[in-house]
Formats: C-alpha cells, structure tokens, sequence
C-alpha cells in the first residue's frame, strides 16, 4: 500500500461507492429522507496522522465540490483586475509554496512583506498564517482576497461577480443544489479543496508504515531530529502548530504574533512550520531569508539570537558537519513528490 | 488487507446508521403550539441628557467635546431568550441580528415563533458568541457579506462606529470594535427584568421591548478623538474598553 492517500485512487472510490450503496440502502428501507448522516465518507485520513481538525458535517467533501474549490483557486476572478489567482502565489510545483520568490507578488506588482508558505495538510492545523491570524480552514480565503497587496478585492464582489458567471451558477447549483451563490457556499467550496491537499507519502511516512527503511546517514538525522527539532516540529505533521522565536531576529520588522495578540510576550513569534517538502519550497522562513537548507542548520547551529522571546530550549547547537549532513539527509526524507505530480490538484 | 478493513468499517457504519434511524421512527408528534412574534426595540441616545441620537447629523459629545457626525452605526445582538412566569428561560434557536442605523427600522428586531405566554425578563448578547466566531463559514447576519468580519485576524467586528469629525486627523473616524477572547473580550451578556410589567407574546398581538443604547458611552473613558487613535481597526484594550463602555449601559426601558 504505496499510494495511501491518493484520494481518487479506483480502489477507494469503488469502496466509497459500496459504502454509499449500503449507507443508501439502509436509508431507503426505513423511509426516511435520505440525508447523508456520515461525514467525510470521500476522504480517508492517513493512518499515521491524528483526527483531521478541519471538520463540518455540513460540509461533506465530495469529488465534484473538490473540483470546484479547484476552479477557483485557480482563477484569477478572486482578484481585482483578474490578475492574479491564489494559485498565482501558491504553486504545486513548489508544493503550493510561491515559485522561488522570498516576499510573493500581488496584483498591480506590489512585492507582499511574508513568505508565501506551502499549502499541505491545512485541515490538521489550528491556525494559519505566519502569525496565526486566521483561525479557521474555511476564513482563509477572506485574507488574501481582502489584502490590498494581495489580490485587494472584496468578497461582497467576489460572490457578485460569481453569481453573474453562468458557468459558476451552474457548477454551485450542482454541488451545493443552489445557483445563488453565497459566501458560505464559496468559502465551503474552497475549504474543500484546500482540505484535498493532503502530503502523506514521503520517504519518512513509507518508513513510519514499515514499507521502507532509512540509511544510516538519515537515520542519524532522524535521531538528531527528534532530540533537538521534534519540540516544535513534531511528527507527523511536523509542526506542533505553535507560535515560537526561534531566534532569527532580536529587533523586528515584523512582529508576528504580536500583531495579532498585542501582546509583547508574543514579540517575533511565529508559527512553527511544517519540515514537509522543503525541497520544494525554499526559501525559508517568514521572510524567505534562507535559499537552502544548510544556511537553516547554519542558524541552529551558530546563529540564534538571543532576546526576551527567544524560546528557552533554543541555543546554539554547534552541529558538526557530519551532524548537519545527517540532519539535511532526513529532512530530505520529508519530501513527497507524489504531491507535486498528483493530476487532481492541478488547474 | 488494509482494503478490507476499510470495507468492513464502512459496512458497519451503515448498518450502525440503518439501526439508529429506524429506531426513532416514530417521533412524538410535538404538539403544535401557539407562537407569537415580538419585537426588541433599540432606542440610541447622546449622552447624559438623553438627547435622542441622530444619524448624519454634527452633534457634540458632552464629555470630550468632540464635534461627530454619524454615518455607520452596526452592531450584533445574539442568543436572545425570555424567562417565563416560572422562572424557566425560552432560548431562540440561530438567534443573531446586526442592528444598522442606516436602514430603516434596522433598530427593531423581530423575533418570531416565540411560545405563547408572558414573560418577565429578557436576556441578549452584545456581540457574537465566541463559538461562532470559531465556526466557520455563517449565514444571515452572520454572513461576512455584511462587512462585519476581519478577514486577516478571524472575528466578527461586533460594533462599528464610524463618522466625520473635524477633531479626527483625516476627518473621519472610524472605530471598529471586537474581540472575543480575553483579555480583549468585548461580548457582554446582558439581562433585563421587566419588573412590574410583563411581556405578552400571543398570536393575536406584538408587543415592543425598549431598550436604550448610548453610543456617546463609547468615549467616556476612552478620551477625545485628538487625545486617542481616530481608528480602531482589531481588538486591544482600548477597544475593549469602549465597547465595554457602550454594552455595559444598554438598559430596559419600557413594553408597549
Ligand atoms: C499575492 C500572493 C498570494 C495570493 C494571491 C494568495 N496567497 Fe495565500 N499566502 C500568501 C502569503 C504571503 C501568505 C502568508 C501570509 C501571512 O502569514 O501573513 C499566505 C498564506 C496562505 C495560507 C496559510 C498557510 C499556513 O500554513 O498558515 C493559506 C492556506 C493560503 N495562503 C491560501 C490561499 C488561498 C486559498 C488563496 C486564494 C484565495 C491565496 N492563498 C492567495 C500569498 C498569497
Ligand atoms: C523552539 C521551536 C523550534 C525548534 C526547536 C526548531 N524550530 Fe525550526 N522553526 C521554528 C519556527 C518558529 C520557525 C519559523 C520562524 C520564522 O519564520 O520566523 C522555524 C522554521 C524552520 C524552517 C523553515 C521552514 C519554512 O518552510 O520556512 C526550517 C527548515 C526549520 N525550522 C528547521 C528546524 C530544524 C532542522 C530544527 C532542529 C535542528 C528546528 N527547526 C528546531 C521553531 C523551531
């Protein structure tokens, strides 16, 4: 069992659809409307991973509701002068990190002021954003519609223009059952998209199922891994979806956490991010200051700034070289092409 | 084999879904009750002298002497619930409301299907519930359509005072308020005891409750508009306390 969380593998669905059929029938025999009382039935949770957080049993996911999350998120009409489409910042060819770019570019050219970071496993996290501003799956898409270096719509234009699109009346009609389209149905559709984006079948999560084994050197880097980075970055979705300084900075330009807490215990903190895929989505941190993975451990290792809100069990590691091999070696083991090809998510 | 596993627990949800649904089949025909309508009345005044408050109109704040004139004033109102004669609360089901002043009787709720009765004190929420500004995706007046949403720092705004001012830098002013987590938690449960009067809700008639809300409460202890940010624009502690300022005023007036 290689493939354990292509979604729309033929196995799965044919299973979906005996489960449906039984579901169906016992529905039928009692005589009550058939209202579909299970959720979640189109999408299956890796084994390895916890309980999804993302879930709303008026929200069912389904493969034609996925699909129309897709449309558009790849379409520029969420944007102003239909410019830009969040697919624009958000590639799957650099696991829906931007493509190479430190500071993402918005509509009218304007450079943003954050990394834009990749999108995966969104429905296990708490919170989004590098400062945990948006704190559900289904807000997300308000913020970079909203923002004016971003995309600077309204949503109260976005669901007009929809709803003069007859193309989108229909697609909303057939998921949703209405051609009228609200916001709710809007941000339903999106949420399910984004929920599809699932990354689970990496070197590491082949070797968690015993499909595979580390070398020596990646075990070595697993073994570091959990004794110094696994307290923020923690198995299996490798962010324990905190928010931490982890000592870039000790005067701030940005101040992260604060900006949404005002609080001056939160000064430079960030969310933790995933170590998923990193191959693909350098640079690295809320500014893209890192093009590489060795300038990261480089900062682990002899570069942590002290300050008030410098986490405590962060300091200078002094990694050796062998050590900073091993450790770049397992992350390497976090990367999970099979995201980046997977034809479902594509446009 | 992790296939069949699958399967296997698919098939038992059904059947653990076909065994519940057949057993309450039969629901107990509830009986059909009488319901009534009522309204919930807000009434705004402008300070101390209760000077009725007006919209697009320069008026002067007795306290900071501030010159404002008025063009957006919004607000949530949630959770409404009556308490009848033996004590026990009715609570409305979905109940959230946005009170605009822009529109017109947008100061008058109406609450329908109310069970038929009297009752003797009325409760609401100034502001959203903090568990549904942690839910998701919303309809009716909850809908982020209404522009009463903070789309970078998730929350519904639960008042927004905005207007022209002379003293403001730019000439306006605009003061969004909200917050739904401590410390800066702005979502104030209020509850009013008709005292001698009774609120009679029957199919046959509609009766008003009268509340009274005094936006000028907003800068009593805030300050003037020189003195403090002209623009409020997330929760914090000056947020807070303005909103505070106002839902903490909000009285019963009269049932008519
Ligand atoms: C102009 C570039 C740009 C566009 C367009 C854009 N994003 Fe983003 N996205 C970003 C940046 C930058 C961040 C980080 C913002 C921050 O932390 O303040 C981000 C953050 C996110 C996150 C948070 C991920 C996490 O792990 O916390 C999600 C999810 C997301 N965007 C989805 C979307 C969706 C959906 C759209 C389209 C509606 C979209 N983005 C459009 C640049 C963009
Ligand atoms: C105290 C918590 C903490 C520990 C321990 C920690 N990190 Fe981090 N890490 C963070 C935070 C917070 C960020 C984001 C910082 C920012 O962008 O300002 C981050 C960012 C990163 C990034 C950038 C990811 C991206 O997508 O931009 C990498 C790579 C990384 N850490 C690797 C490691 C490694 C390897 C270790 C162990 C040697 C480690 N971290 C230990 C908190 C931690």
């Amino acid at each position: 069992m290689k493939v354990l969380i292509s979604l729309f593998s033929w196995e799965r669905n044919t299973l979906n659809l005996l489960g449906w059929g039984v579901l169906l029938l016992s529905l039928i025999s009692c005589n009550q409307d058939p209202i579909l009382e299970t959720t979640n039935d189109y999408f299956i949770t890796p084994t390895h991973f916890p309980e999804r957080v993302y879930q709303n049993e008026n929200n069912v996911l389904n493969k034609e509701g996925i699909a129309l999350g897709k449309k558009l998120f790849f379409d520029p009409i969420l944007s102003i002068d239909s410019t830009i489409s969040c697919g624009s910042c958000h590639s799957q060819d650099y696991a829906f990190a931007d493509n190479g770019k430190p500071l993402s570019v918005g509509v009218r050219g304007q450079i943003g002021i954050r990394n834009s970071p990749p999108l995966f496993n969104l429905a296990w996290y708490k919170n989004f954003m590098w400062d945990g501003g948006v704190k559900h799956l289904e807000f997300i898409p308000l913020a970079p519609i909203e923002l004016d270096i971003e995309m600077d719509e309204s949503i109260q234009n976005v669901i007009q223009k929809l709803n003069r699109n007859i193309e989108y009346q229909n697609d909303f009609e057939a998921v949703f059952g209405t051609k009228e389209i609200s916001d709710k149905e809007f941000l339903f559709a999106m949420a399910q998209y984004m929920t599809a984006l699932v990354s689970a079948d990496s070197k590491y999560d082949q070797m968690i199922q015993g499909e595979t084994t580390f070398s020596s050197e990646e075990n070595r880097g697993y073994q570091l891994y959990q004794s110094e980075c696994s307290s923020c970055h923690t198995e299996p979705l490798f962010t324990n979806s905190s928010f931490k300084n982890n000592g870039l900075d000790s005067v701030y330009s940005d101040l992260g956490r604060k900006r949404i807490t005002l609080n001056d215990a939160d000064l430079g903190k960030f969310k933790v991010p995933s170590l998923r895929n990193l191959s693909y989505t350098y640079p690295y941190m809320h500014d893209g200051r890192f093009v590489s993975m060795e300038q990261v451990i480089e900062h682990y290792s002899k570069n942590i700034l002290d300050s008030k809100t410098l986490s405590s069990e962060l300091i200078n590691k002094n990694f050796t070289a062998q050590e900073k091999a091993d450790i770049v070696a397992f992350l390497k083991t976090l990367d999970d092409e099979s995201f980046l090809t997977n034809m479902e998510y594509r446009p | 084999m992790k296939q069949i596993k699958l399967f296997s627990i698919l098939i038992l949800t059904a059947l653990i879904t076909f065994m519940s649904s057949c057993k309450d089949k039969d629901e107990d025909p509830i009986a059909e009750a009488q319901t009534g309508t009522f309204n919930i009345e807000f009434n705004h005044i402008w300070g101390m002298g209760s000077v009725p408050f007006q919209m697009n109109t320069m008026i002067y704040h007795p306290k900071t002497k501030d010159s404002m004139e008025f063009t957006k004033v919004k607000y949530y109102i949630s959770n409404v619930q009556l308490q009848k004669e033996d004590g026990t609360w009715w609570a409305e089901d979905e109940s959230y409301y946005l009170v605009d002043l822009s529109e017109t009787d947008g100061n008058i709720l109406n609450i329908m299907n109310v069970p038929e009765g009297n009752y003797k004190a009325l409760r609401f929420t100034h502001g959203v519930d903090s568990l549904r500004n942690f839910s998701g995706a919303q309809v009716g007046a909850l809908s982020v359509l209404n522009g009463m949403f903070w789309s970078w720092n998730s929350g519904y705004i639960m008042i927004k005072l905005e207007g022209n001012s002379p003293q403001a830098d730019d000439g306006t002013f605009r003061f969004h308020l909200g917050g739904y987590e401590e410390p800066n938690n702005v979502v104030t449960d209020k509850e009013f005891d008709f005292g001698s009067s009774n609120l009679i809700v029957s199919p046959t008639e509609t009766h008003n409750v009268k509340v009274v809300v005094n936006p000028a409460r907003a800068w009593h202890n805030a300050g003037t508009l020189t003195d403090m940010r002209d623009k409020i624009h997330m929760p914090g502690d000056t947020a807070t306390m303005m909103a505070k300022d106002i839902f903490g005023f909000t009285a019963f007036e009269s049932i008519d």
